[in-house]
This record gives structure tokens, sequence and C-alpha cells, in this order.
């Protein structure tokens, strides 16, 4: 009796075993839980047409999907597109649209949503000038979406898959809805819950999402997404010291930027993992050619070459920076280096001499920069300093961010004004320095030679030949100093350890990370 | 408690005011606080030891040595020569809003109290300022205007201006009813030689108490100013610009916030001290009133 | 009473409409762009004006200003610019946590200040009044934003004891909600103690120094007895008047402590709506906090004449 029992509770055992055994890897799989992500500021809009920022962004690229986008190496890869031809006269775009993809209120996606999409995105997106070369839109079926241009236009893809304001595609109902009043339904691996202004936003896995079988992974913007999570909760923290404190303390998961000197110290900490977000954003400053003295050519150059470029970039950044000349970044497809002569010249006895030959007789040389940009807020003091040793006559305005764009349209107010460009060269050289090109102007001065070389850039019918007018059109920027370029700036993003999966990126990207205990 | 009881006008026999005003333990406490801050912020010039905009790009995030006393900030600049001249533009912010309230509050309260029809009006516009929230007002106004230290003094002025409007009012209203005033006016007595004889000496005591005060304040509000970012501008150096720009290096370097805090503290401190000793002295039965 | 009451509130409303007209001017004044905040970093002026136009703010201010009066009428306060909420809703949502946060303070206030105050009245002059009046003295001159980062620092990180920052709504957690306020509601309430412990104590000698009381005392009453009946009553005339000062003086320091602790209330709100230049939250926030303050000073107003038979309501 004894024995028919221990051999029918062995057996048991070893059957619970083998059970454990086979379920350990499901029950690993199964992860779940809430990461709590901190960003420094709150979204002016969850809109993706109504904004181009970064903050918009971070939370709209996890609810919304495009047609085209970017992937890690910035080249395009097809997301909610299964695939596209081009006709051989460069005017008809036409996709074949994925199947069985869901919107987050059960609805699935057709070509009546994509083009409900672009035609909103035509009439009142920010970038809407993207689509001003399109005839029609067509749906000739529920899977086939077709743009018809009216002009050939090369880099009518690269511009559509852009993602400074990217065309989300949107349920039909949306499309004529009001900038910012859209209802937030996206096809995206998370779908949105609520957004307590000021505070945080809350995003919840959408259970109807497939994962793309095309890719294997993360890649950019695209790539196979699963969600190994049950919440996103993005609290908005503006202090960098407060995010430093909650990542140390447990409570903040991953934090969206970090300061250089407190990712020195956490470094030696075990439960925290540090990542460079390299070629975060070119910090520079834009040059006004219609205000005294910079509208002085030998001026410019002046100022161009007494500037240290290390000491700024260092002190701005506190020691997360690269030098290097270029208006894309290195490893980018069209990453040229044409004017690097000019670039961080630091001389400052020839700048001395040439501002006296320039004939400068000490009109007041205005910064405009802003207080809520700290890399801004101390790159203009740098840059004031070593421009007083050289014998300008200098003053600082800083400003909220709010006034800064505002006085950036007053043409008397200002020599130079403290901007970082970061959407803009990440996603290619036509959107990179567009702001000094007829007829945003931000010089406020039209450079016709500069006008002509981006409209052979933006002709050119190949890569290499459009790279080659990028060549020159940098090399112009150089000559004449239509902008200020210190150096780019590198950003520090940490998790805690047992975060799993994540690769810093121009936004957070929440899938494919999950907890570990 | 009405304000009668507040406002009679003390002529203190026998000793005379400074005799007793150095006597006061507490005066005297206050006064060698804030005259510290006070030479610190008169000297400025002789007491540093770099130019406090000046950046010594090797030398950045030192600590305390020989070269700098309290060693360098992001910049490198030197922090004790930024500290005393803070002083001077914080303690300089902090007298220029005390005179503007007090000249302004003054006035106001003057002409409420004295002249009937006026007091509705001007209380009203009073009572609507004061139902800001101090801070959100000199934020709204000093945004408005663009930083600068001018800025900052006129927004502050006009957030304490209601209030000392307030305390020369309930004094005047008092010393209006007296038996000497009320004679001189059945004398014919011009309104302007009634004022300026009777009324405004005897208001001064509870005054210059609350403009002891509101110098604090002012210092203390600077400081929020400049650390919100609406403050003088850089390179110049305040305390508020100081803690501001410290903030971002808290673990790392915090005497860069440390020191310009704790110098807002001690002037702070010495002015409440002082003006306790003052009113003290001046008038004892005020200090049962509200601060 | 009740006709005083009435007189009061009717005076209040050409304060709040002087109030609503001196937001709405200065936020005139601010120079900044709204349109170029929400447009953001890398829009060019085009897209800027696309902006301005879609939410009406190329419109003459005027016309602005009519329409916002007019919905007030109708109770409703607009939509704000970057909240994507009606400005409503966006203060309904700041409002318990601002309240919840100056509550605290109150509390705080009140517990430490007062029995503080006593204490050291009690025994004039020993180390226990001067330790009070020192600290008092302290707390009202320490620039609580700079105390409130030595805290995030020490308690924060250094003991890790308590959050550094963020609100949880009581409704999710109730105990991380009490923790997630200790620190904003001690450096909030720094400054208060420190004032009301003087008061408390300026009142509590001055009573104490009243013959009435000093008659009762040679009666051979007991010190508890005299103290607990006449001089307390006496004092929390004053006491109350100072709470209301108090409570005023703790939602306008609720705007610097919010933005360091990083909690979504009034103060953070409207500090915010100020640098973005939401202007229909600015003049409906600082409407709903002026409107609070005007009736918290009623409050306290009739408070003081149920305590103090003394105090007369003649015209102003």
């Amino acid at each position: 009796m004894n024995r028919g029992i221990g051999r029918i509770a062995t057996t048991a055992a070893a059957a619970l075993a083998l059970f454990a055994l086979a379920a350990a890897p499901a029950a690993a799989q199964k992860r779940g839980g809430t990461i709590v992500f901190a960003q420094e500021a709150p979204p002016p809009t969850l809109d993706p047409y109504f904004s181009t920022s970064v903050s918009t962004r971070n939370v709209a690229m996890n609810i919304f999907e495009t047609l085209l986008t970017r992937d890690e190496n910035n080249d395009l890869i097809k997301e909610l597109a299964e695939d596209y031809t081009v006709s051989p006269d460069g005017l008809t775009y036409t996709f074949t649209l994925r199947r069985g993809v869901k919107f987050h209120n059960g609805k699935e996606m057709t070509s009546a949503d994509v083009k409900a999409s672009f035609e909103r995105y035509r009439r009142m997106a920010l970038p809407k000038v993207t689509l001003a070369p399109v005839d029609a839109f067509e749906t000739p079926d529920a899977n086939t979406f077709v743009i018809r241009l009216k002009q050939k236009v090369p880099v009518f893809l690269e511009e559509i898959s852009a993602f400074v304001s990217p065309i989300a595609i949107l349920p039909a109902e949306q499309g004529d809805r009001e900038g910012g009043k859209i209802d937030i339904i996206g096809t995206g691996p998370f779908q949105f819950v609520e957004w307590i202004a000021d505070s945080h936003l809350k995003l919840k896995k959408f259970d109807g999402y497939k994962p793309d079988g095309r890719y294997k992974g993360t890649d950019g913007f695209a790539g196979r997404k699963e969600v190994l999570v049950d919440m996103v909760d993005i609290r908005l923290v503006k202090e960098p010291g407060t995010r430093v404190a909650g990542l140390e303390s447990g409570q903040l998961h991953i934090v969206e930027d970090i300061p250089t000197e407190s990712a020195k110290r956490l470094a030696t900490r075990k439960d925290i993992v540090l990542y460079d977000l390299k070629n975060w954003w070119l910090h520079g400053a834009w040059v006004n050619h219609a205000r005294a003295p910079t509208d002085n050519p030998k001026v410019r150059r002046a100022m161009q070459i007494a500037l240290d470029m290390e000491a700024i970039m260092d002190i701005s950044s506190d020691g997360a920076y690269a030098l290097q000349a270029g208006l894309q970044y290195p490893g980018n497809p069209y990453y040229v280096t044409d004017g690097k002569e000019l670039y961080n010249v630091n001389d400052p006895k020839k700048a001395q001499a040439l501002l006296k030959e320039a004939g400068y007789k000490g009109e007041e040389f205005v910064i405009i920069t802003n207080s809520s940009y700290q890399s801004m807020y101390k790159a203009a003091q740098v840059v004031a300093e070593q421009m007083k040793a050289v014998g300008f006559k200098v003053r600082i305005d800083v400003f909220d961010w709010a006034t800064a764009m505002a006085r950036r349209r007053n043409k008397d107010g200002w020599n130079l004004w403290f901007t970082g460009q970061g959407t803009g060269p990440s996603v290619g050289p036509f959107t990179a320095l567009k702001d000094v090109v007829s007829p945003q102007l931000n010089q406020f001065v039209a450079d016709p030679v500069l006008d002509k070389l981006f409209d052979e850039m933006i002709a050119g019918e190949t890569v290499d030949a459009r790279k080659a007018s990028f060549g020159k059109f940098q090399a112009r920027v150089y000559d004449q100093v239509h902008f200020l370029k210190f150096g780019d700036f590198q950003r520090k993003q940490a998790t805690r350890a047992n975060v799993k999966g994540y690769t810093p990126y121009r936004i957070p990207r929440f899938w494919n990370v999950s907890l570990e205990d | 408690m009405t304000a009668a009881d507040a406002a009679q006008p003390v002529r203190p026999a026998g000793r005379s005011l400074w005799g007793r005003l150095l006597r006061h333990r507490l005066f005297v406490t206050g006064a060698v606080l804030f005259g510290l801050m006070l030479l610190m912020a008169v000297f400025a010039d002789v007491l540093q030891v770099a130019a406090p905009e000046r950046m010594h790009y090797r030398f950045r995030f030192k600590g305390p040595s020989w070269q700098f006393p309290l060693g360098t900030d992001n910049f490198g600049r030197d922090l004790w020569s930024r500290l005393v001249h803070g002083a001077r533009l914080s303690l300089g912010i902090g007298f220029a809003v005390v005179v503007v309230t007090g000249i302004a509050g003054t006035a106001i309260g003057l002409l409420a109290g004295y002249f009937r029809r006026l007091d509705e009006p001007l209380m009203r516009v009073m009572d609507a300022l004061m139902a800001f929230p101090a801070i959100l007002l000199a934020i709204a106004i000093a945004a408005a205007l663009g930083p600068s230290a001018i800025n900052a003094v006129i927004a502050l002025a006009v957030v304490y201006t209601p209030r000392t409007a307030r305390i020369v009012r309930s004094t005047v209203l008092v010393v209006r009813e007296m038996e000497y005033v009320q004679a001189a006016l059945a004398f014919g007595a011009r309104h302007r030689w009634i004022i300026l004889r009777h009324v405004l000496p005897n208001s001064l005591a509870p005054l210059i108490v609350q403009l002891t005060f509101i110098f604090a304040y002012a210092v203390l509000a600077e400081s929020i100013l400049s650390f919100l970012g609406v403050g003088p501008p850089p390179p110049t150096p305040t305390w508020g610009n100081m803690i501001a720009e410290g903030k971002d290096y808290l673990r790392e370097a915090p005497l860069l916030a440390l020191f310009p805090g704790l110098a807002v503290m001690i002037t702070a401190l010495g002015l409440n001290v002082l003006g306790d000793g003052l009113r003290d002295v001046l008038d004892p039965r005020l200090r049962v009133q509200h601060d | 009473m009740g006709e005083f009451v009435l007189r009061r509130l009717l005076a209040a409303i050409p304060v709040l409409l002087i109030v609503t007209l001196i937001a709405a001017s200065i936020m005139q004044l601010v120079p900044g762009d709204p349109a170029a905040v929400i447009a953001g970093q890398g829009a060019t002026d085009a897209e800027v004006a696309q902006v301005r136009t879609q939410l009406g703010l190329d419109r003459p201010f005027l016309v602005r200003l009519g329409e916002w009066y007019l919905g007030l009428v109708r109770g409703d306060l607009g939509y704000s610019l970057t909240l994507n909420r009606t400005v409503g809703q966006a203060i309904l949502e700041r409002v318990p946590v601002t309240l919840a946060l100056s509550g605290i303070a109150l509390l705080l206030t009140v517990v430490i200040g007062v029995p503080a105050g006593v204490l050291a009245a009690l025994r004039p002059n020993s180390w226990v009044d001067q330790l009070v009046l020192t600290l008092a003295l302290v707390g009202v001159s320490v620039p609580n934003f700079w105390l409130s980062l030595m805290l995030i620092v020490l308690f924060g990180v250094i003991v890790e004891w308590l959050p550094t920052g963020g609100y949880v709504p009581f409704t999710e957690n109730p105990v991380e909600w009490a923790r997630s306020l200790v620190l904003p509601s001690i450096s909030l309430a720094l400054l208060q103690i420190g004032l009301l412990a003087r008061i408390t104590r300026a009142t509590m000698l001055e009573v104490l120094r009243n013959d009435y009381v000093r008659t009762a005392r040679a009666k051979g009453l007991p010190r508890l007895m005299v103290v607990g009946k006449h001089a307390l009553k006496n004092v929390m005339i004053p006491v109350v008047t100072v709470i209301g000062i108090s409570f005023g003086l703790l939602l306008s320091g609720s705007v610097v402590i919010e933005t360091v602790y990083s909690i979504p209330g009034m103060g953070r709100l409207l500090a915010t709506a100020i640098f973005s230049r939401d202007y229909p939250v600015i003049q409906g926030g600082l409407l709903v906090t002026a409107a609070t303050l005007v009736l918290l000073n009623l409050v306290v107003d009739l408070l003081y004449a149920a305590l103090d038979p003394r105090v007369t309501y003649d015209r102003r």
C-alpha cells in the first residue's frame, strides 16, 4: 500500500516538475507591470499634425503609426504600407496597405482612413507644404492608396516618411477635426488612457495590436513591436535634479534626460544603466544678416573664427558633446564635411584684427537666449564672454521660451538667436537648415545662391546628386554664416537595471521593453 | 482690537530713541547680520578675488582654495566674487522696492485714509491687487516687462504697495480723528499742512517697521523670481540666479546653491530681527499687530 | 449679520472684475506667443501663424476679452490653449491637490505653531522661549524653494525615505499620497509656523498681562483653568486672522513648492500657464484663486466677529 502511494507521489512530483519546467518559459514571457518614464516637458498637444515638439512625438509615436517611416539608420522603412511602387514618370505612388491592422476603437484600417488622414494633413498640418505637389489621393480599393503628383518630386518618399510632424494614420472620422482636437485613436502598440495636464500621461497595451511579422525586432520607429508590459506611466518632471533623484530611488524606471554631471556619479551604481544618445541636436545660433553689426560679412567672419567651440560645448553640455562641422550627423546617408575649415578656428587674435578691419565701431551685439533650455542658456554666456574678449560689445537677453520665440521674428531685436536643431538634421538635409532658405529666412536676408543650391538639392535625381548639392549648400552656410554651429549635443539617458530591451532613440520606444523583478 | 488701539503715537520720554535701540538685543543682532551683508554689497569690488563674470575654463567645479575661496561654478567663475556682487544686486533691488513701495504705499494710504471720497475706489483696486497670489502677480508682471533688475523692482513694488497702503491708511484713519487734527481743521488749516505736520509723522512708526519686513520679503521674492527665470538676466550675479544655476548640480557641487541660499537667509533673518527690535522700541503695542 | 454678509459678497464682485481685467491686461502686455510654444521648436513662421489662426489668437484683444466675459456668464471658463481640455476641467483637476497640500500645511502650522507660541508665552525669556523665537525667525527668513532643494537631496536621495517629487492621488494609493505630500507641506508650512508661533506668543503674553486674567489668578483660580478658558479664547482672535492670511500665503507659496516638487496643483498650473502664455487658463485660474481668497477673507471676518463681540461692522 505504501509503495503504491510512494510511486504515485513520485510520479506526481515528476509530473509537477516537468509541468513547472514547461510553464517556466511561458511565465517568463508574461511579464507585465508599468513602466514609469520621466519626461521633461509637457506635450503641448497629442495631435501629431499640430506640433513639431519632441514632447508631443515622444508620446504620439507610441500611439500612432505611419505608412512609411525611418529605421535605426534613418533610411526608409515600411510600416503600415505593405509595399509601394512608383511610376516611371515619378508622378504616381501606389501603396498596398497591410491587412488586419486595427485601430484602438476596434475598427479595421482601410484606405479610406489613410486618405482622410492625408487630406487632413494637407489641410491643416504644420508642414502641410510637404503635400503641396499632390494632385489627388485615390482609393481604388480598401487596401490600396494612391497619390498622384502634379510634378515630379524625387524626394517625396523621404518627405512623407519624415517624423518632424509625422503623417499618423487616423480613423477617417477624425478627418475634419481641427488642430489639437482629435480623439487620440491610433494603430500603434499602445493605447491612450488618460492625460492629467502637467502631471502625467498614461498609456496601456493595445491587445488588438498585431506585431509586424516582416521584421525581427525594434528598428527605428517601426519594426516588430511587441508590448511586454501592461501600462506606461509618463511623468512630467521638469527639474533634472528631481528626475535623477527619482531614478535613484527607483520611482522612475526610464529617464529621458540626465544631466551629465549626475551621469558621472550614477555610472558607479549597479542598479542603474546609462545610455548615450549621440547626435541629439546641433547646438548653434541663427545669425541676423539684417541688423548691425552682423550685416557685415567681415564681422560675421570675425565672430565665427573667434569662438572656442570646445569650451562652449563642454560647458553647455557638461562634457556630453562631439565637435564636428557637418550639418548632418556622422553615419547619416547625407553626411558631408564641406566648410570644415571655417569650423572651430579658435583664433581670437586674428578675429580681433578682422574686427578692426571690418570697421566695427562698437555697435551693440545682442544675443537672445532662453531660460527654458539650460544648454542654450549656458552656451550664450560662454559665447558672450569669448566675444567680449575680442572686442565686441555684447548684451545677453534671456527670455522664457515663448517670449524668445516671439522675439525671433523681430528683425531689429537680435544678432544671435540661440537654438538647438534636433529633429531637422536627423530627418535629412532638406529639413536640416531649411530655416535659412526662402521663405522662412531666419537670417532675414535672402541668399539667392543658397536658395538655388537648396532647390538643386531637392531636385536631384539620385542620393549622390543630392549629397553633392548639399555639400555646396553646407559650404555656403559656413562661408556666409547664416547659422553658427557650436557642436553636436549628446544626451544621456538612464534606466533602472531591471529594464530590459530599451534602446535610446529620438523617442522613447516602449515596445519590446520589459521589467524584470 | 481695532485700529484705534494700534496706532497711538508714542513719544518715549527720557532716554533717546537711539539709546534705546542700541540697547535692544534684537535690534543690534539684526543690525549686525544685515550690516555684514550690506558691507559685502558696498565693498564688493574690493572684496572680490576675480571679476564675477570671468570664466576660468580650466578651473571648473573646483572646491574652496586660496585662489577661489568658495570654489568655482560650472563656468569656472569664482563663487565668492559672485556672492559679494550678488549682494549688491539683491540688496539693491530690495532697497529699491522699499523706496518705491514706501512712497507709493504712503501716498495711496494717505489719500485713502484722509479723503473719504477716495477711500472706496483706491481700496477696491488695492483689494483687487491683493487678491492675486503675490508671487504669481510678480511673475506675470516681470514676464510682461522682461527680465531685468528694474522690472523686478516694479513687479515687487506693485505686489507690496497695497499691503503698505493698507497699513498707512489704518493709521491715518485714526490720526485723522484725533483732537488736535480736528481742531486744526476747524481753524481752517489747509489739508496739506495737516498731513505733513500731524498725520504723516504719526504714521511713520508702523510704516518703518513694515518697510523693514518688506525689505526682507523683497530679497526673498527676488530670489524666487530669479530662480524662475524672470529676474535680472545673466551674467549679472544675483543670489536667486546663483541658486537657479546651482540647482542642476545639487549632488555634485552643493556649494553652488548652498551659499547664495544662506546669504538670502542671513539677510532676511537680519532684517526680520532688526524689524522686531525696531517695533519693540518704537511702539510696544505694535507687537500685537499682524506682521 | 446676514446683511453684512450680503453686502460683503456684493462688494466682492467689482473686485473680482478688476482682478480679471488686470489679469487679462497684464497677459496682453506679456510678449511671447502661445502659438510658437505649441507649434514647437522646429516650426517655421508660417506654421506658427497657422497655429495662431487655428486657435483664434489673431483676433483683436477686446473681441477675445468680450467673448471670455460672455462665457463667464454662462459658467464657461474657456478652452485651454495648451492642455487639451476646458479651463474648468483643468482647474477641477488641480484644486483638490492644492487644497490637500495647503490643508496639510495649514494643519501643521496650527498644530505646531499655536502650542509653540503658547508654550513660549507661558515661560517668557526661558530657553524654550528663545528656541521658539529663534526657530520662528529662521522659518520666516529661509527661502523655501532653496530649502526644498536641500530637503529633496537629504530625504529623497541620501536617506531615501520619501519620494522626491510627483504626486499620487489619494484614490490611487493613500499611503503614497501622504508620503508624496510630506516634504512639500513641510517646506510650505515652515514660514507660516514661524509667523503663527510669534503672533500666538505675542498675543498670549498680552492677554496674560491683562488685568482681567491677573485678577482671576489672584483669586486663586488654577493656572491651567485661567489659561484654558480666558486666555486662549482671546488668543484665538488674532490667531484666526493670521490663519486666514496664512491660507492665502500658502496658496501663493504653493506656486514655487509645486514647481520644485512637480506637484500638479493650482499654483503650478498658473505658473506654467504664464510661461506658456495660455491666456484662458491664466484668466480663469486667477479668477478662481482670487474668488477663493475673497471668500476666505469673508469667512475669517465672520469668525472674527463671532469670537470678539467688541468688533463692530460700521461702513468701511
